[in-house]
């Protein structure tokens, strides 16, 4: 919205100058090293290469694509909820989004294409948890509170229908859901693109709706914000974001909650450049998880989504001491 | 007869079985620094967010200007009515540039970036508030007092015709407190009209040119300092005896209880 105006001390570099540098930094490495691991060893990629064209350039796209869409609407769910530990593995969205992949895998509805039954899973939860902190007069740590229940309710669900599936279903399922980037296809990943792609531009243009949300329903309101429209738009765009990636990719948790926090840590601002820089960050973020993930114990290709698990909760813990440090401090 | 710019029209507001508003008819004359004044839960927050469009009446209706507040769009009230809330939320990303310009809002759309005359209705809101060595700085870095001026400035920003401030005076100091009455005399001589809840009967008293006393959602007095600040009134709104002097340095207001009631 607005430019940055800092004050800085002569030879202080802006902060957003440096993150924007680590960032084209890391855009122009990362690929090239993602294309060069290849195995346990490093090789200069052969773009002519059939299987760099059929796999390993398929597969990266949907690690930028997915981290782009789950950081972006990471960044549009903390400004919905007023909750800077919003993450759409955390609180529902991407549960329902795989519970809608789940059913539509074990009850062999392969006729609805499945970026689509993701994003109608995503929407359901989300205005599920909506409509449950409003039945409940929950206030904000409701909000976050009925999150957590309807997502641990789809994992619930998730698992009975698993336990009922056969042993095909359940493996193909049980792979998918642990959230792996490999069985990404061009055709699902034009799709799901497609949709990721629609829910970021939607919370873009809500973007400065949601800055307003943010300083609490009485003043977004004060300032012409509609603000019951804001959170259903808010609801889709971040159910079609995410709806998009877990249909790619499975569930990948704490991404949506990581990379919008460092990048409000590292440089704040307005929620349309919270979500642009997220989305930038939260791609090449993933792309590094993934490339980790194919090279680390080589040659197991372990899910992206635990290597993403795995640096979350001490993540999520050092937030959540630094926003209570925060509200103590005033 | 002075141009009303709030007719409030028998309104009475509940919540749950209680009622929060009751009946109460309102007039409040445009161009003037109005104090809504009464003990905690007397209604005047609901109040002011009756008179923000932001909660609607049981019953009654609020008049701005001629119009039905609760007709207006959302968009045309927030170009008519800038509301600061008691609390800002903490935490928030937002530079203080970033904040402000917020409450240019109601004139920008969706995807249309702010124009030299926003950039000039930013600096001078940030200048009324003294915020310009602040413009850069992180709101969730500043003082709770800072976060406050930050917020009034918002509201400049917003160019609205009415102002309501709900206890606009919290975590200010003194010589800010005095500053930003002398600002809202300023904005209320240049044509605007602004409607704030204080706590503080001697800031009120000597600022304010209109209160409005309420106690348990009724109006109790209104008008000009010398008719409302009633000691005896005072007292049996507040339930503890006050004493009212006018000097030359102005309103003083202070307890009447002796020692031993204490």
């Amino acid at each position: 919205m607005a430019v940055i105006e800092t004050r800085l001390a002569p030879g202080t570099m802006n902060p957003m100058h440096r993150l924007m540098g680590i960032l084209l930094a890391a855009t122009l490495l990362l690929p090239l090293l993602a294309l060069a691991s290849q195995g346990d060893a490093l090789a200069w990629p052969d773009l002519s290469d059939p299987l760099t064209q059929a796999l390993r350039l398929p597969r990266i796209a949907t690690a930028l694509l997915v981290g782009a869409a789950l950081a972006a609407s990471g960044a549009a769910l903390q400004a919905l909820f007023r909750n800077p530990l919003a993450d759409p593995g955390l609180i529902g969205t991407s549960g329902g989004a795989a519970l809608a992949v789940v059913a539509v895998l074990a009850l062999g509805w392969h006729a609805l294409p499945l970026p689509l039954a993701a994003f109608a899973g995503g929407l359901a939860a989300t205005w599920l948890i909506l409509a449950l902190t409003r039945l409940v007069r929950g206030g904000l740590a409701g909000l976050l509170l009925m999150g957590l229940v309807v997502g641990a309710f789809c994992g619930a669900l998730i698992s009975l229908m698993l336990f009922l599936s056969d042993d095909l279903t359940l493996r193909a399922a049980s792979a998918w859901l642990a959230g792996n980037l490999a069985a990404a296809t061009p055709e699902r990943l034009g799709a799901c693109a497609l949709v990721a792609l629609t829910g970021i531009a939607l919370l873009l243009w809500i973007a400065r709706d949601l800055d307003c949300l943010l300083l609490g329903e009485d003043a977004a309101r004060s300032l012409g914000v509609d603000v019951v429209r804001t959170r259903y738009l808010a609801a889709i765009g971040a159910a079609l974001a995410t709806g998009g990636a877990v249909a790619l990719s499975g569930v990948i948790g704490f991404v949506g909650m990581m990379v919008p926090n460092l990048v409000a840590v590292l440089v704040g601002g307005c929620r349309r450049r919270m979500i642009l820089l997220s989305a930038w960050g939260g791609a090449l973020f993933l792309l590094a998880a993934d490339t980790l993930a194919r090279t680390v114990v080589w040659p197991i290709d372990i899910p992206v989504g635990l290597i993403a698990a795995f640096a979350g909760p001490p993540f999520f813990v050092w937030l959540f001491a630094r926003q209570q440090r925060s509200l103590v401090n005033g | 007869m002075a141009e009303m710019v709030f007719d409030l029209n028998e309104i009475s507001l509940l919540r749950g079985n209680r009622t929060v508003i009751d009946n109460l008819s309102l007039h409040v004359p445009a161009g003037q620094v109005c104090a809504l004044l009464g003990p905690n839960g007397a209604g005047k927050t609901t109040l002011l967010r009756l008179m923000a469009g932001l909660a609607k009446p049981a019953c009654g209706q609020v008049v701005l200007g001629g119009d039905d507040v609760y007709a207006l769009s959302a968009a045309e009230r927030a170009k008519r009515i800038a509301y600061v809330p008691q609390h800002i939320p903490a935490g928030l990303p937002l530079t203080v540039t970033e904040f402000v310009l917020l409450g240019r809002m109601p004139h920008l759309g969706p995807f249309s970036q702010p124009r030299a005359a926003d950039r000039a209705v930013l600096d001078e809101a940030l200048a009324r508030c003294e915020l310009e060595q602040l413009a850069g700085k992180r709101l969730d870095s500043l003082s709770g007092g800072e976060r406050q001026r930050a917020a009034i400035a918002r509201a400049l920003a917003q160019q609205a015709q009415v102002l309501l401030l709900d206890e606009p005076t919290n975590h200010l100091d003194l010589r800010q407190q005095f500053r930003l009455q002398r600002l809202l005399q300023t904005l209320a001589a240049a044509g605007h009209t602004v409607i704030e809840v204080l706590h503080d009967l001697t800031l009120a008293a000597n600022h304010a040119t209109w209160l409005a006393l309420l106690d348990a959602g009724k109006l109790v007095g209104y008008g000009s300092p010398d008719k409302v600040l009633e000691p005896a009134a005072l007292s049996r709104v507040y339930r503890w005896p006050l004493a009212v002097s006018q000097q030359v340095a102005g309103w003083q207001l202070s307890s009447a209880a002796s020692t031993s009631m204490l």
